[in-house]
């Protein structure tokens, strides 16, 4: 008889835009993702993680969910709703050269004829965007839009006509800063879209409720030979779109718990979360610190960016797990989802508490 | 409705419970605007107390 472990329901956290050396890149945290989704039977993360451009890998126990929503989620205010499929609207911005747009039009008509993805609808902002990118003093990328209410207006209109998810495609600017641009396809510094990326995906969802995911309109890049491999998955294609309708075509649905719905067997809620794993020095994010609020276990794993807001900086130092590598963090998940004391894996064993 | 990017340099209460963290950061952003997007980018201790200071950096919802 094979003995199997209930699925520990785990969160997964690789922010955005914050130059990590796992996940900083184009989806280059997916194969450590698809270990913990292995260690835990159900992993739950977030685009930065997993959208490898061209590139992508769908396993059922993945579950996709954007920041905004993984945030609420963490903090106890919606929940999750496995779902078999979404119906994906695509939102795309109007300040998208014609050719460029075509591109992105094949790629969703590709998904439909390639991988039976159900693309119903798509929809042309009434304005140009405006994406702007701006660094904050910490390194980590930033972004805000011009025309926010031509992004929201847009995706009333695909929602309205039977979308459940929205894909969204914005123009980011060419002109990146040469240096920060040629770091990045080295293999070192920060994506300076992601920041922005963010920022549109959250608007969306904060707005609409459903699943969205942001894929930024690029003109292609003049091949390079020593490109690093963790860049490599935005360099195949002509767009970013492939690994976003992919994601988002078995996204859960959100709940408003505060709506009074009622929660299912397989709904995931926050009550349910048996860890969070996230870069060492990125602990000061929202879902995270909601997660050390509800005494779930926090498991910080030894992955570089440009922050150090770590658990003795935040004073949580003996409430966190510490992994030096995400196959230790795998080890860590699966040793809480069989119900094995970590305390009991380490020498010497750590004294036991005497009660007087 | 307008986006704006915001740092802000937050200090904290001396003794304070870093379980109430979140809601604390919230409600200073709030004065701002509606947070849609921030995290804490760094932490520091004053010299003087044990109240630290927070950077925190935002993409706050103003209408």
């Amino acid at each position: 008889m094979t003995f199997v472990a209930a699925p520990l329901p785990t969160l997964m956290i690789v922010p955005t835009g914050i130059g990590c050396e796992v996940g900083g890149f184009a989806g280059d945290a997916l194969p450590s993702a698809r270990l913990l989704a292995a260690a835990s039977g159900c992993l739950i993360t977030h685009p930065n993680v997993i959208n490898g451009a061209s590139l992508y890998w769908r396993d059922p126990r993945i579950h996709y969910v954007e920041g905004y929503g993984l945030d609420r989620f963490a903090s106890a205010l919606w929940g999750l709703r496995p779902v078999r499929s979404q119906r994906i609207g695509l939102l795309l911005d109007a300040g998208i050269e014609s050719d460029l747009l075509l591109r992105h039009r094949q790629v969703a008509q590709g998904c439909r004829a390639t991988l039976g993805l159900d693309i119903n609808a798509l929809v042309t902002t009434d304005a140009p965007l405006g994406v702007r990118l701006c660094v904050g003093d910490s390194g980590t990328s930033w972004g805000t839009l011009d025309r926010p209410d031509a992004l929201l207006r847009a995706g009333e209109r695909l929602k309205a006509a039977g979308a459940t998810a929205i894909a969204v495609v914005a123009r980011f600017p060419d002109d990146l800063d040469d240096e920060v641009l040629a770091a990045y396809r080295h293999g070192s510094g920060v994506d300076a879209l992601a920041g922005a990326e963010a920022v549109i995906s959250h608007l969306l969802v904060r707005h609409l409720r459903i699943p969205c995911a942001h894929a930024p309109a690029l003109e292609a890049l003049p091949p390079v030979a020593d490109l690093d491999p963790r860049a490599a998955g935005e360099e195949l294609g002509h767009t970013f779109l492939a690994c976003v309708l992919v994601g988002l075509s078995r996204a859960p649905d959100l709940l408003d718990l505060s709506s009074g719905c009622s929660i299912a067997g397989d709904d995931l809620v926050a009550d349910r979360l048996g860890a969070v794993v996230v870069p060492d020095g990125a602990l000061g994010g929202e879902a995270v610190l909601a997660s050390l609020e509800r005494g779930v276990a926090v498991i910080a794993v030894h992955n570089p960016g440009v922050l150090s807001v770590s658990a003795d900086a935040l004073g949580f130092g003996n409430q966190i797990l510490k992994a030096g590598s995400y196959a230790e963090a795998a080890g860590l998940v699966t040793a809480l989802r069989e119900g094995i004391a970590i305390a009991s894996l380490a020498r010497p064993l750590p004294a036991m508490q005497e009660l007087k | 409705m307008k986006l704006t990017f915001r740092r802000l340099s937050l200090t904290s209460a001396e003794s304070f419970p870093m379980n109430d963290l979140r809601c604390w950061i919230l409600e200073q952003l709030e004065k701002e605007g509606e947070p849609l997007r921030w995290a804490i980018t760094s932490i520091n201790p004053t010299s003087e107390t044990s109240a630290v200071v927070l950077e925190v950096e935002a993409v706050l919802i103003n209408p």
